[in-house]
């Protein structure tokens, strides 16, 4: 029997990165030197604009550094455009509309109905704002109608699969890795879409104003714990984490002190998660409480210049304290340069050498700095910079599971795949039901199994493992190899099984695979399989296929059949034969090897 | 092991020749019993994230009235509060079986651990408390990497070895600095090991040497390296698992892990196990009973989990050799916040567990401020690394100059294991009867713990080569000694020969041309009377190659145990590959399959089975009227049906290909109603049914 594998949702808790990466016996004397060895490579430190006709392997790197995994129709929509008018198009702001109930076959079960209530909103209508499921029969307030909370993350998932060639949902990666909340744990949807919408609202504004929403937004507020805050005994939690890991950085490269963690504290606290706002219809919003603020002075130690910040007792005086608390935290340098080196190790490479800092990170910060501390603005520099085209920084990085995952799912054009059935199939009375048909709904199952494949190769939106964000992304010397263990490589090569395969399941019964022959076709030079497992390596590798790999891989899938019958198979497909079974076979096994290649890792 | 055992078993066990392999688990050879003493004694680390609230864990009672004025919020209860009956301490309510445990004598308390000038940054204290800094100084590795790699050198280039196969620590949950080398780090993680399967994907490629090339080549190293120990903790776990009477929680299940590890012979030392959450900043404590609430669920967690852990230990006669510690990376605030919580603080109670721990309360009760405020904190009587220190020195061992190694400088120790039991110099015999207590780390010693000369065993790479075959007398023994600073006389008096081993043969001897006996090696040293180190070498025939099989159709899996060597070969339908263990799963695919099983030594012969593995086929309807559809999955492109009557006569036979549908289609209108046998064949299908025709 044919028997897909079915997957099951993924346990509590999210896998563990670090925890993985240290499994391994590594030995770091000869890893640390290795990098350091690296970043000697580098040729080119200026930020001087490339200005020039961009080849096929800079649009690749720039491509792959600005999106979230690529495919053709990115790089089809840089065909004929300029060096200004390529930046044009990436530096465009996308948008993101409300998600609406597409998960209204899921409320269909009566047992569903019961324990999650009505639901108010109409098929294809938004419910983000509404409170309908919001209390249990008890009308007592509960966390999260998971329904609706998978129905936001698929929307997420959805948009980043169809997103634009911009870099907008790259830029909504690194901020959430930044300024992380877990997804709004505490707060419900509402709570979780609001922190989302302000995420994707700020990439394109200034950082500064961001951190100032940010310090308000009711699902940061609750997850550290400023919310609850009392002026007797203020909460530290967010006082410290906003300078430790928003803005100013660490010790000992920052030097704010204890004193600066109580003020900052005291100053602080009043902001609430306006409850009301949560539990009616509308947007959840936050409130100012001036009888629970600490109306004192706040003195500030002189690594903020011995700013002194007057304490007041009205709702307008505690938005103009933190105003005066956002303006005081970007006074010292240490700001401009820690997010500009943020964003290096996001975009470009998570190592900085002494003479990256100095030649690249110090005058960039003036940028950030100078654009009102502007992300895009800073970026845009550093994206057109041809110290970003070194060929040292192509394929550097290994990818995040984002990169990975989207990276086969739109190389595979997954989402207009096929859906099977096997066991219908085999009775010979196939059908696809309509949740599974209809786009808007379809989406939602869909984006499951990516997500789960995600939460397995240890990044999943909205459960950060901490406060920090995800190691790969800050913590030296290891980096980017946190992404590589036993258990994610496992998981990668079975996403790409499982897309090439027997689908990604997305029900009991049913599974989308991708088009195979579609995919086929997308290629130039099909006929001689050597040069068809050139092209892929070219589109698809850090480096060109080895040839024992593609002996190895033509063995392999060929299962001792000449590579003549290959061609004869293309042949007959071209000339319209039906029965492409055959074909698919030996294809989907060299899809799946080839996306298997240690090469394919890297971006 | 004492060490005098030892000796007295070394006769035994020299008769166990040494076959050195770098990568594989020949796990048996007297190299293990020399190193026993130490690798017995094993630590489990109880990681507490997030800063545990020491003030709420263990209660200063002659402080109540101050504690209940300065952290009114979460102060509980004093009727609840378990009192230790020492000291004037209590425990938190939920803390019945550290109650127990210390009444067991087989808890140590130490109150007010922490270090000067302290971080109350999460990731900065965890750093200190991780990487055994000062709290200025910024390390990169951390304590128990640098100890491990002090007392391994030459980790990880030659690892794993015979006499080390194993990781030298496992970490159960979230990993850290703690076990970050300096060159290397020093654990491995498994927090699910039955889950092990080997990764496909194992390339052989060789990389360019950049960067981009060290990335490819670690992913590579990666795949190969989580099969080899991934599949240790496997076999470890599954030969330990027999206890699993713990919480249903995250550390319940990491003890319930490091405790079948242990169990099921895994020699790893250092085991770390990890609890998070304790950053109690708001509901620590339900408002209108302290008892309830986040630090209350934390603390019952704590105390079930490593009450099941002593229950599970004891019960298999482990709880000798096992240390227990918790820490975290500071305390919490005196003072309590609105937020029925408590924030970042400083020093806080450490505990120990163990049969042998110098059980008691050491420290004095923290003084607690009548009138407090955030600005008061704790003051730390004991630096955590006073702990670490006396933890080398007492308890895990090394060489005498380990700890100052490891921790950059002198701690004075505290008393955490007993006296009786402390073993400084880990030769097996402890202190209070060791005359010489800083004997070397492996050094041979006598019953007073003094070392005699002696070479360690490992000092002799014996190896029997090309194992003769029956009738043959091609048999030989290959000798190279490891420490070059003597010379060396060997007799075999088997062959009545003697020999010299030194300088001008490189010691290195390949002695040829042996016939099937067992040969006695005495080896002796010039100028040292008395030191004699036999090894009882057999030169055998090799048996026969054995192997047994049971195939499973359902899985597509033949099963091989299989007897006669050390490592086996097998094809099958022509994948090659090899084997160290005699008994293993062989994949098969529907068809017919040729597997063969051999041994490096031809005359051990060739194994050679040949299994047919049949996809099932379905069949419906049945009885049948007129047609009858057959489902054949696979990926057959035809097929032959035969279809017989109950006397056995054929009566029709098709060729039918088969369609994407997988499904072909009989007509059987024309067949009297009867009984039949309905035969299906193709290259991968072999199957018979019966079938009614109505």
């Amino acid at each position: 029997m044919v028997n897909p594998t079915k997957q099951t949702s993924n346990k509590s808790n999210p896998i563990d990165l670090v925890d993985l990466f240290y499994k391994e016996k590594i030995d770091f004397k000869e890893l640390l030197k290795n990098r350091s060895n690296s970043s000697k490579k580098v040729q080119e430190f200026s930020l001087e604009p490339l200005d020039q006709e961009l080849t096929y392997n800079q649009k690749s790197h720039l491509l792959r550094r600005s999106l979230v995994g690529t495919c053709k129709r990115h790089y089809e929509d840089l065909d004929e455009l300029s060096f200004d008018e390529i930046y044009d198009l990436i530096f465009t702001d996308e948008s993101l509309e409300e998600p609406v109930n597409n998960y209204y076959y899921r409320r269909s079960n009566q047992e569903w109905n019961e324990l999650y209530g009505r639901d108010d909103v109409l098929p294809g209508e938004t419910f983000v704002n509404n409170a309908s499921t919001e209390r249990n029969e008890n009308d007592e307030y509960e966390n999260g109608d998971w329904v609706r909370k998978e129905s936001i993350e698929s929307h997420m998932l959805t948009n980043i699969y169809y997103q634009k060639t911009s870099i907008h949902w790259k830029l909504f990666l690194f901020l959430h890795n930044l300024v992380p909340t877990d997804g709004g744990q505490g707060i419900d949807n509402k709570g979780i879409w609001n922190y989302y919408k302000l995420i994707f609202d700020s990439c394109f504004g200034s950082y500064k104003d961001f951190i100032f929403n940010i310090t308000l937004n009711p699902a940061m507020l609750v997850y550290l714990n400023l919310g609850q805050s009392q002026k007797e005994t203020p909460d530290e939690n967010y006082a410290r984490e906003v300078q430790e890991l928003f803005t100013v950085g660490k010790r000992p490269f920052s030097m704010f002190t204890e004193d600066d963690v109580r003020e900052a504290a005291r100053l602080l606290v009043g902001h609430r998660v306006d409850y009301e706002t949560l539990f009616k219809d509308g947007e959840v919003s936050y409130q100012h409480n001036p009888w629970d603020h600490d109306t004192g002075d706040k003195q500030f130690s002189s690594f903020y210049g011995n700013k002194k910040i007057e304490g007041r007792d009205t709702e307008e005086g505690m938005i103009e304290e933190l105003n005066e608390f956002v303006d005081m935290l970007f006074y010292p340098d240490q700001s401009k340069l820690y997010i500009t080196r943020r964003l290096y190790q996001f975009f470009v490479n998570p190592e900085i050498s002494d003479e990256i800092e100095q030649k690249v990170i110090n005058p960039l910060s003036e940028v950030f700095k100078s654009s009102n501390y502007s992300l895009t603005e800073t970026l845009k520099v550093l994206l057109k910079s041809k110290h970003f085209f070194d060929e040292s920084n192509f394929y550097s990085i290994i990818k995040s599971p984002y990169d990975y995952v989207f990276g086969v799912v739109k190389e595979l054009n997954l989402f207009d795949g096929v859906i099977r059935n096997y066991d219908q199939e085999n009775d010979g009375n196939f059908s696809i039901p309509e949740r599974l048909s209809n786009l808007e709904t379809r989406n939602l199952y869909i984006s499951n199994p990516i997500r789960w494949s995600l939460s397995e190769q240890g990044m999943e939106l909205g459960r950060p493992p901490s406060v920090s964000g995800w190691p790969p992304f800050y913590q030296q010397p290891v980096y980017d190899l946190f992404w590589i263990n036993s258990v994610t490589l496992k998981n990668k090569i079975q996403t790409v099984e499982q897309c090439c395969k027997w689908g990604l399941w997305l029900e009991d019964g049913y599974n989308m695979t991708c088009d195979k022959i579609d995919y086929l076709f997308s290629y130039e030079n099909i006929e001689d399989i050597d040069l068809l497992l050139e092209e892929m390596s070219e589109r698809l590798l850090s480096r060109s296929i080895s040839e024992m790999d593609k002996q190895r891989i033509i063995t392999h899938s060929f299962n001792g059949a000449d590579k003549i019958h290959w061609t004869q198979l293309v042949d007959e497909l071209k000339n319209g034969n039906d029965d492409s079974w055959e074909i698919e076979h030996i294809f989907e096994k060299i899809i799946f090897q080839v996306f298997s290649l240690g090469e394919y890792n890297m971006f | 092991m004492k060490r005098r055992d030892f000796l007295h078993n070394l006769a035994h066990a020299a008769a166990v020749p040494m076959v050195y392999n770098s990568l594989g688990f020949n796990n048996i050879g007297f190299q293990d019993l020399l190193n026993n003493s130490d690798s017995t004694k094993k630590l489990i680390l109880i990681r507490l994230d997030g800063g545990n609230d020491g003030l709420n864990t263990l209660i200063p009672l002659n402080k109540y009235s101050e504690l209940s004025n300065v952290r009114p919020h979460v102060i509980l209860p004093e009727n609840k509060i378990i009192d230790l009956g020492e000291k004037d301490l209590g425990f938190h309510p939920e803390l019945g079986r550290f109650k127990s445990l210390f009444d067991e004598k087989r808890l140590k308390i130490i109150q007010n651990v922490g270090y000067n000038t302290p971080d109350f940054s999460h990731f900065r204290s965890m750093d200190i408390w991780q990487s055994a800094s000062d709290s200025n100084q910024y390390l990169t590795s951390g304590w128990m990497g640098r100890y491990l790699e002090d007392i391994h050198p030459l980790y990880p280039e030659q690892y794993p070895t015979s006499d080390s196969p194993h990781p030298l620590a496992v970490e159960l949950g979230q990993s850290s600095i703690l076990t970050t080398g300096i060159n290397s780090v020093t654990s491995f993680t498994s927090n699910q090991p039955w889950d092990f399967r080997e990764i496909m994907g194992d390339f052989d490629n060789t990389y360019p040497e950049d960067s981009i090339g060290k990335k490819l080549k670690f992913i590579q190293i990666i795949t190969r390296q989580s099969n080899i120990y991934g599949e240790a903790l496997k076999t470890s776990y599954e030969k330990g698992n027999n206890f699993d009477n713990y919480p249903n929680s995250d550390l319940g299940r990491q003890l319930q892990v490091a405790s079948s590890l242990i169990k099921g012979g895994l020699e790893s030392k250092i085991y770390i196990a990890n609890l998070g959450g304790f950053d109690t900043h708001d509901n620590q404590v339900v408002t209108g009973d302290t008892t309830k609430g986040e630090h209350a669920n934390l603390m019952k967690n704590l105390n079930n989990s490593i009450g099941a852990l002593f229950d599970d230990l004891d019960l298999n006669s482990k709880s000798e050799d096992i240390l227990v510690m918790t820490f975290s990376e500071f305390g919490r605030t005196i003072v309590s916040n609105g937020s029925n919580g408590t924030d970042h603080g400083t020093a806080a109670p450490l505990f120990v567990f163990g049969n042998k721990v110098d059980f008691n309360v050491l420290g004095e009760n923290p003084e607690i401020p009548r009138n407090a405020i955030w600005e008061n904190n704790l003051e730390t009587e004991f630096d955590f690394r006073q702990v670490y220190y006396s933890l080398i020195k007492q308890w895990l061992g090394g060489n005498e100059d380990t700890a100052e190694n490891v921790l950059f400088k002198n701690f004075d120790q505290l008393p955490i294991i007993q006296s009786k039991y402390i073993d400084t110099d880990g030769d097996g015999v402890s202190d209070d009867r060791d005359l010489c207590d800083t004997t070397p780390l492996g050094a041979m010693v006598n019953t007073d713990g003094c070392e005699i000369f002696s070479l360690p065993a490992d000092n002799y790479s014996i190896q029997t080569n090309g194992v003769s075959c029956s009738g043959k007398s091609n048999g030989q023994i290959t000798i190279s000694i490891q420490n070059t600073d003597h010379i060396y006389n060997l007799s075999i008096p088997e062959i009545d020969s003697t020999y010299v081993l030194d300088t001008s043969n490189q010691h290195q001897l390949i002695i040829d041309e042996l016939g099937i006996e067992t040969y006695t090696l005495n080896f002796t040293v010039e100028g040292q009377e008395g030191y004699l180190q036999t090894f009882e070498i057999g030169i055998t025939e090799p048996p026969a190659l054995s192997a047994k099989s049971s195939v499973n159709q359902k899985s597509k899996t033949i099963q091989i145990n299989v007897k006669g060597s050390d490592l086996y070969y097998t094809e099958v339908n022509g994948e090659k590959r090899s084997y160290q263990i005699d008994n293993f799963k062989l994949q098969l695919r529907s068809g017919m399959n040729i597997i063969k099983i051999s041994t490096p030594q031809d005359c051990q012969g060739v194994h050679t089975e040949k299994v047919f593995i049949s996809e099932q086929v379905k069949h419906y309807p049945n009885p049948v009227l007129n047609t009858l559809n057959i489902v054949i999955p696979g990926e057959d492109n035809s097929t032959t049906v035969k279809v017989y009557d109950r006397s056995g006569n054929l009566i029709n036979r098709y060729q039918e290909s088969i369609s994407f549908s997988r499904m072909i289609s009989i007509n059987t209108s024309q067949l009297p109603s009867d009984i039949y046998v309905v035969k299906v064949n193709g290259q991968t299908v072999d199957q018979t049914f019966k079938m009614i025709k109505r």
